[in-house]
């Protein structure tokens, strides 16, 4: 287990990259960190790796603290975005580099290396120069060069992103299947909110140097903790749609909309009384009618497009701009488009799934209130 | 090599200008290729014959007429101490400092680098009498040790500066991976770091041995007497002298023996001085 305790990391009086950051990390899980650039995910790992020294704050792997350990002392294995593979050593030297220096015999480290690219198949490039090798053999050398120590702790500094989309994929799923098979506690730094769903057990947003969700990826998808984590994850991005909760704070109002608060968000409905808030929505967890029906809001139809495996109706609520996503079907497209170029370009649309309310001003997911 | 490869898909126009340029280069080199040829025909040629008899300086004296020419050794033994030194201390250093500079961050750092600079811009001769008075200080005058630092001291702040530039393109990344491998930063700097700097460290050993074993000015105005001796004041003692003149043969064989060394040097390193970075591989 790895637990960061209020880490702190400023560069200069100004410039605050990391601020104040708790996050525990369970033994072989596999944990994203997840943010925008210079958001301070690539500090908290270079922390973590014992890189960069922390202003303030503990980090321990397990119970002992290692945060004025050098990075040799620590027992990590790295894999930089770069590679970062020693040009003048040949793959399997490259490979045998750490072991080399932990004294171990020229047979025994060989042999290691040789085990270690045998499960990630690059035995073939045994005797070659790094500089011969595609991106993504360069990348599972670097795995391997990881690995090879067996490390307590598996660090992977944005691994993907200098490779192209279909090897991103095929390399992704080689990760998470090492990963799996030594049961190394993993952390992955990443802006690819695509990626780290797929791979993660756990994700971490952070933004501005704070951890703004620490989660699973379902429960960051449909229950994000505030506006922030809600436009980042999701592609098509969450619709925010404008709104007021009521007096009484049972209801939430906007234009041509009125709906009753379920009941798992009737605490924060009271706690946030009469405030401006956004009821947030992703667009395949909406039903398009071209009838007014109970509990449904106004949308004036803007757009409708064919993508192949679904329509995408986008248009407006209010002053807010939504998108809709709906099962493919040629007569509603037909359907939808001349709707869209009538007078009364009208179609309503009712909540079918998940949705969240957030304080507009705070940006607090009102249905986490407790 | 010399004349562009034949491509018929080239337009006309350009392969005139380009013979044009050949030709220019060619007429330019023309001195330059004359001077080469009368010194080696001069080193080579004895009595209207071709023979060796011009280097039989290396094994014996010369006696000509009434002056016996001395023996090259000990100006040989000084000049390859001296190169040896210079270009070793050089590189050391430099290697070191410019190493410091690109990596560490410490106070007075921006402020090193600029002295860099502006120690680059003077010429070294400017110096030359403030050094001989620093000599004299220092009792280091006349010695070749006095000699050696000052010509270290004076093409340090080139080859550091070099050298950090080189230090400077290593990627970070690097150097992390290595110390996340269990290396500390000076393993790291023997195992890894000195590696991606070859054709620096190729480059400013190449200009170090060059310039000290063709330094002139140093010798001759730090050395008053004739104590220590290198190839350069030996040659030119040798050219003073009146009767010696008259044998250009012999000088020339001398010379040519002088300039061997600095040929073979140039050859072994060139491949590596090319080089130039490291690139080749991408995020390498």
């Amino acid at each position: 287990m790895i637990r960061i305790e209020n880490l702190r990391k400023e560069y200069d009086a100004k410039t605050v990259a990391l601020d104040g950051i708790d996050l525990v990390f369970e033994d072989s899980t596999f944990v994203a960190l997840l943010g925008p650039s210079g958001c301070g995910k690539t500090t908290t790992l270079n922390c973590i790796a014992g890189l960069l020294e922390p202003t303030s704050g503990k980090i321990f792997f397990g119970d002992k603290d290692v945060t004025q350990l050098q990075p040799k002392d620590r027992n990590i294995g790295m894999v930089f975005q770069s590679y970062a593979l020693y040009p003048h050593l040949k793959v399997i030297d490259n490979i045998a580099f750490p072991l080399k220096q932990k004294g171990m015999k020229k047979a025994e480290r060989y042999e290691k290396a040789r085990k270690i690219a045998e499960m990630l198949q690059i035995e073939y490039l045994l005797d070659r120069k790094p500089t011969q090798l595609s991106g993504g053999q360069q990348q599972r050398v670097s795995m391997a060069r990881a690995l090879v120590k067996e490390p307590d702790v598996l660090l992977l500094d944005e691994p993907m992103s200098n490779l192209d989309a279909r090897l991103k994929i095929e390399i992704r799923d080689e990760i998470r299947r090492v990963q799996q098979e030594t049961g190394i506690t993993s952390i992955i730094v990443t802006h690819d909110q695509e990626e780290a769903m797929a791979i993660a057990d756990k994700i971490a947003i952070l933004d501005n140097g704070r951890i703004q969700q620490y989660d699973t990826p379902e429960h960051l998808y449909h229950y994000p903790a505030n506006l922030f984590v809600a436009k980042f994850m999701g592609n098509p991005p969450m619709n925010f749609i404008d709104a007021a909760l009521s007096a009484d704070g049972t209801r939430v109002e906007g234009a041509g909309f009125s709906l009753p608060l379920e009941q798992h968000m009737a605490q924060g409905g009271k706690k946030f009384a009469g405030h401006a808030v956004k009821v947030g929505v992703r667009s395949h967890l909406m039903a398009v009618h071209t009838e007014k029906v109970p509990q449904s809001m106004e949308m004036r139809l803007q757009i409708a497009e064919n993508l192949g495996k679904e329509i995408l109706i986008s248009g407006m609520v209010g002053d807010s701009f939504v998108r809709v996503t709906v099962p493919e079907n040629h007569d509603t497209f037909e359907q939808y488009k001349a709707i869209s170029r009538s007078e009364k370009p009208l179609v309503y649309l009712t909540m079918t799934g998940v949705y969240n309310i957030f304080d507009t001003e705070s940006g607090v997911n009102i249905a986490l209130e407790k | 090599m010399f004349s562009p490869k034949r491509d018929e898909t080239r337009p006309g126009y350009e392969m005139r200008k380009e013979h044009i340029a050949i030709g220019v280069m060619i007429l330019l080199c023309l001195p330059i290729l004359a001077i080469y040829v009368t010194f080696f025909a001069q080193a080579f040629v004895a009595d209207g014959k071709l023979s060796l008899s011009n280097f039989r300086f290396l094994y014996t004296t010369i006696v000509m007429g009434q002056y016996t020419v001395p023996e090259m050794g000990p100006a040989f033994r000084n000049t390859v101490i001296f190169t040896l030194c210079v270009t070793a201390c050089e590189v050391v250093i430099s290697l070191m400092a410019g190493y410091a500079l690109s990596r560490m961050r410490f106070t007075g750092r921006n402020f090193l680098q600029k002295l860099l600079l502006i120690l680059r811009l003077f010429p070294g001769v400017l110096l030359l009498i403030s050094i001989l008075y620093v000599l004299m200080y220092t009792k280091l005058l006349n010695t070749l040790l006095g000699v050696v630092l000052v010509a270290i001291a004076l093409r340090l702040p080139g080859s550091t500066f070099i050298i950090r530039n080189f230090f400077n393109d290593i990627p970070k990344d690097i150097e992390n991976s290595a110390l996340v491998d269990g290396c500390n930063r000076l393993t790291a700097f023997f195992q890894v770091i000195i590696h991606m700097v070859k054709p620096g460290i190729a480059s400013i050993s190449v200009f170090a041995f060059m310039s000290a074993w063709s330094n002139y000015l140093l010798f001759n105005t730090l050395i008053l007497t004739g104590k220590v001796p290198i190839m350069a004041t030996y040659l030119r003692s040798l050219s003073m002298n009146d009767q010696m003149i008259a044998d250009y043969g012999v000088f020339s064989a001398m010379a040519l023996v002088y300039m061997l060394p600095v040929f073979v040097f140039f050859i072994i390193s060139q491949k590596s001085l090319m080089k130039g970075g490291f690139s080749g591989g991408k995020g390498i």
